[in-house]
């Protein structure tokens, strides 16, 4: 392998906050909620629940072109680890609650399951974002 | 728990460095620096090395754990 792809990025990549927007579309997961609503089954609209990670351009956006030293890498992991915890404490908690609460039917159970495994993907994904930048510039 | 003192500060301005100065040296951010003087951020051991070598002054009398 040539050297340049063994070299590491020295500096954070360079988006523009405004791709943030593209979070909006997580709004069309809900549309997953409503299958009469339309014709045809919609049950793949819970995917678009990933589409909340998108807001984490916002603060990544923030962070472009950032020199990646020591303490941001530290910070990364911390950020990473938080996110990841929260988002399967979610998919876990959520899972058990409705499987184990509330009598529904097996379908309803899935439909929940689904979009809550989706919606945490993005939520883990924005919050590796906001953490890191809340680590990077609050503390 | 240990208290970590740093006396990087007081060795830096002997070396007429500023923080933008020696984070360029040590390959790391001012704010790293800064948090690092502040004694918030506990580096590692090749970013110990790194400076004390840069400033001159033996690592234990820069980094103090107490």
């Amino acid at each position: 392998m040539s050297k340049a792809k063994d070299a590491k990025p020295t500096h954070t990549r360079k988006i523009s906050p405004k791709l943030s927007l593209l979070g909006l579309l997580s709004l069309l997961g809900f549309i997953g909620f409503f299958p009469n609503a339309f014709h045809v089954p919609v049950y793949f609209a819970f995917f678009f629940f990933c589409f909340f990670g998108c807001f984490g351009f916002y603060y990544e956006g923030k962070m472009s072109n950032t020199l990646v030293d020591e303490r941001f890498v530290l910070n990364r992991s911390r950020a990473t680890a938080f996110a990841n915890s929260i988002a399967l404490f979610i998919i876990v908690g959520v899972s058990l609650i409705t499987v184990s609460l509330f009598e529904l039917e097996t379908h309803n159970t899935l439909n929940i399951i689904i979009a809550m495994i989706a919606f945490s993907f993005g939520l883990s994904l924005f919050l590796q974002q906001y953490l890191l930048y809340r680590f990077e510039n609050k503390e | 728990m240990a208290e970590f003192i740093c006396n990087l500060k007081k060795y830096r301005h002997l070396k007429e460095l500023t923080q933008e100065q020696l984070a360029e040296k040590v390959g790391v951010r001012r704010e790293t620096i800064m948090r690092l003087e502040a004694g918030k951020y506990n580096p590692s051991l090749k970013l110990a090395i790194d400076i004390s070598r840069i400033v001159d002054v033996p690592i234990e009398e820069l980094f103090i754990f107490e």
